[in-house]
């Protein structure tokens, strides 16, 4: 669903990601773990179409993102790690928006917005106006816009941060759908706990490289994520 | 603290008007320097030449009367004005909507000291509007009969420096009035730009009433000087100025500083209160209701009339030039019976449809939209480009909001013109092509400087609607453009028929806007997706 090949990414002389290659099947749910500046949100925003990279491929579905950006994001969600939304807009119309541009029917985006709104907890207030939202409020929103033309590929960059409990343990529910379903997921985490008890396979960066990948057993082995991240971290030091 | 506080605002001033505060943190360059340059003596051209003019016209003959206090105070008072239109939304919009409140507020910062740092701020912009006044005011007084040493030091002081602060001082109150109302009401978007208007055009309408109103001065000085004295603020001011008196500066500065001493007891007191109010009102109740889906191109388009309806700042400072044209269109039409016999007066009734094509250019040129719209993308910039649309599209939407908002009133304006001029076809093709030709050039400029100069990184949106670098050269590119028919008429007026070089501009345009169109879809579009 992901072939990210030699992706290599400069911000003047630094390489914020280097030659990195990752590939992510259907159906799993792929974690992506580093330190603050290892090259997440790049590598995120690369697959995205969002970011130019200099070096290497990204291929969703089999479309390039440089060649066929559009035909790559119709088949993705995006959504960051700060939900900046259009605060001009009222919840139910940034929904209604981007089901327009994907091209979701009347019906369809009724049944879902009903469906993840309550879900969500955030029918209610699907009229007021975005920029009258908490940071939770926005993030909430933001999920149900990404889950609202169900795309084969959700792309997440620290997706629990700001979330109630509640909308955690549904988030996580919600990816394991996604996945039984046929769908892939790539996140960055900072949650450990939650990377280990929810992600099929695992890669872990730094300073734009990557350290190791694989299942979650293959990485971990008998110990736990977080052990295994900080020896990583130190080794690589 | 209030040191650092001062220093932080100003360097994002700088970078604002050096820089654009795009993204890539270049160095200004010189054509930006020099841009900010002649914007500066553009504004204190035309302003300073009316004022200038004006008062030149007073400052002798009130000399005779006695009644020199008098000049002063009505430049006070029309220094005044301006200060206070051109900052009392500034003032609401920087010190209780700015993003950074949250952030400053949680700091062990006393509110005093943020609303002190933004106030100084706030000062140097009223400054500005002040000195667009004072100089040319006080530069007719040393022509016509020049300053003593005392006398120009107690106006500068009292022009230059007290006169912004009480100015200041009436604003900034004014502006937490405003904010308050508009935090309470549900259409907080509307009322900002009601109130603002109504501010707008009672300043308009003084500035107009200036040339009668000082024709009748220069009739009946003594009579203006009774309705004017009866107000004692100002004939102190006045007299203060005019005799070069320091105890009256002294009791004036004196009174000034203890009003922003209040204003700023007062304001500090409520400013966590009133920045962290909830805003519009009731909450609304959500009823599902049938939504006709749209396609991509129409979903980008009702964004983009969302972002203008839902913004008074983008409205206010982006959008004047269509509201004057519905303005001028209904004035054409009332007013068409005092136009009408200047259509028999000979050697001005030829020239009236070329005054009328210019001042619709000219009042065209006042549409900001474009020039405004990339940069207000600003942090949500991420959601377009993660979506699937092509970024022409994205583009295109932004130069259809412009054309919708502007080519209308446009139209009406030349119909309104048509009606009374009853112009020959020729003529009347000049007068509907070059204003719509006009109105496509300022959106297709203004996207593409914006595309050049994006400011993203703003705190609060009156940043991107009302600095940077875009809007002010597509103003001035605009109004340079405005002047290649006048300068050809004047140079080749006898030799081309009028007729022709209205024609010939019309195909200029139309060349430049094929030329500007190409440029946006292909370096523009690369460079919204480099952002």
């Amino acid at each position: 669903m992901l072939k990210i090949e030699h992706l290599t990414k400069s911000y003047g002389s630094k390489k914020a990601v280097d030659d990195l290659t990752l590939h992510i099947a259907p159906g799993e749910i792929y974690g992506f773990i580093g330190h603050n500046g290892a090259g997440k949100t790049t590598t995120i925003k690369s697959c995205a179409g969002i970011l130019p990279f200099d070096e290497g491929e990204i291929f969703v579905d089999g479309h390039s993102v440089r060649g066929e950006p559009l035909a790559c994001k119709r088949v993705l969600a995006y959504l960051p790690d700060n939900p900046d939304l259009y605060e001009f807009l009222s919840g139910i119309q940034y929904l209604n928006f981007i089901a327009d541009v994907f091209g979701v029917d009347q019906d369809t985006r009724a049944s879902r917005i009903r469906r993840l709104a309550d879900a969500f907890e955030l029918t209610e207030d699907l009229a007021q106006p975005i920029s009258a939202y908490s940071h939770g409020m926005k993030q909430k929103l933001a999920m149900i816009s990404g889950w609202l033309h169900e795309p084969k590929l959700i792309i997440m960059d620290e997706p629990f941060v700001g979330l109630d409990p509640k909308a955690s343990h549904l988030l996580k529910q919600m990816m394991r759908e996604h996945c039984d379903g046929g769908g892939a997921i790539f996140f960055s985490t900072h949650v450990l706990e939650v990377a280990e008890k929810l992600c099929d396979k695992v890669a872990i960066i730094k300073e734009g490289r990557l350290i190791t990948s694989g299942t979650m057993e293959e990485v971990k082995g008998d110990a736990s994520l977080e052990d295994v991240f900080l020896e990583l971290e130190d080794d690589h030091a | 603290m209030l040191k650092t506080l001062l220093s932080i605002q100003l360097r994002a001033l700088g970078i604002q008007l050096t820089r654009g505060g795009s993204r890539a943190k270049r160095k200004p360059g010189k054509a930006r320097t020099l841009g900010v340059i002649a914007l500066l003596i553009y504004a204190f051209g035309t302003f300073g030449s009316l004022f200038y003019m004006n008062f030149g016209q007073l400052a002798g003959p009130f000399h005779e009367a006695g009644l020199d206090w008098l000049y002063f105070a009505m430049a006070a008072l029309m220094c005044f004005g301006l200060m206070f239109v051109g900052s009392v939304f500034t003032a609401k919009a920087q010190l209780y909507e700015a993003k950074d409140n949250d952030l400053l507020l949680s700091l062990p910062i006393r509110p005093r000291d943020i609303l002190l740092s933004r106030l100084l701020l706030l000062w140097v912009i009223t400054m500005f509007f002040g000195l667009l006044v004072s100089v040319p005011v006080l530069l007719a007084r040393q022509t016509a009969l020049g300053f003593s040493g005392a006398g120009l030091a107690v106006c500068l002081v009292l022009f230059v420096l007290l006169l912004p602060l009480l100015s200041l001082t009436v604003s900034a109150l004014f502006g937490y009035l405003m904010h308050r109302i508009t935090a309470r009401v549900g259409q907080k978007s509307l009322v900002t730009v009601a109130l603002s208007l109504v501010f707008l055009v009672a300043y308009m309408y003084l500035v107009m009433q200036m040339n009668p109103l000082i024709e009748r001065l220069a009739q009946d000085p003594s009579g203006a000087a009774r309705s004017l004295g009866a107000v004692a603020p100002l004939y102190m001011l006045g007299v203060c100025a005019a005799g070069a008196r320091f105890d009256q500066l002294l009791l004036i500065a004196a009174v000034v500083l203890l009003l922003f001493g209040a204003m700023l007891a007062l304001l500090s007191r409520s400013f966590i209160k009133t920045t962290t109010d909830r805003r519009g009102g009731a909450k609304k109740k959500y009823v599902e209701r049938r939504t006709a889906a749209l396609s991509p191109e129409r979903a980008l388009l009702q964004r983009e009339w969302r972002r203008f309806l839902a913004s008074p700042a983008y409205i206010l400072n982006c959008g004047l030039g269509p509201i004057f044209l519905l303005i001028g269109a209904v004035v054409l039409l009332i007013e068409r019976g005092r136009i009408a016999p200047l259509l028999q007066a000979e050697g001005l009734a030829e020239f009236l449809p070329w005054i009328l094509m210019l001042g619709l250019c000219f009042t065209g040129g006042l549409s900001m939209m474009t020039a405004a719209s990339v940069s207000l993308e600003g942090k949500s910039l991420w959601i377009v480009r993660s979506l699937p649309v092509d970024t022409r599209a994205v583009l295109r939407s932004k130069l259809r909001l412009h054309l919708l908002i502007t080519v209308p009133p446009v139209l009406l304006c030349v119909l309104s013109g048509a009606l009374i001029l009853r112009p020959a076809l020729p003529l009347l093709l000049c007068l509907v092509l070059v204003p719509l030709l006009f109105s496509l050039f300022g959106a297709l400029l203004g996207l593409a400087e914006n595309l050049r100069h994006p400011n993203l990184d703003w705190i609060n949106e009156t940043q991107a609607v009302k600095s940077g670098a875009s809007i002010l050269l597509t103003m001035l590119i605009c109004w340079g453009v405005m002047l290649l028919p006048v300068l050809t008429a004047a140079f080749l007026g006898e030799l081309v028929p009028m007729t022709w070089i209205g024609l010939g501009f019309a195909l200029l345009l139309a060349v430049l806007c094929a030329l500007l169109y190409r440029s946006v879809m292909t370096r523009g579009v690369q460079r919204f997706e480099s952002l």
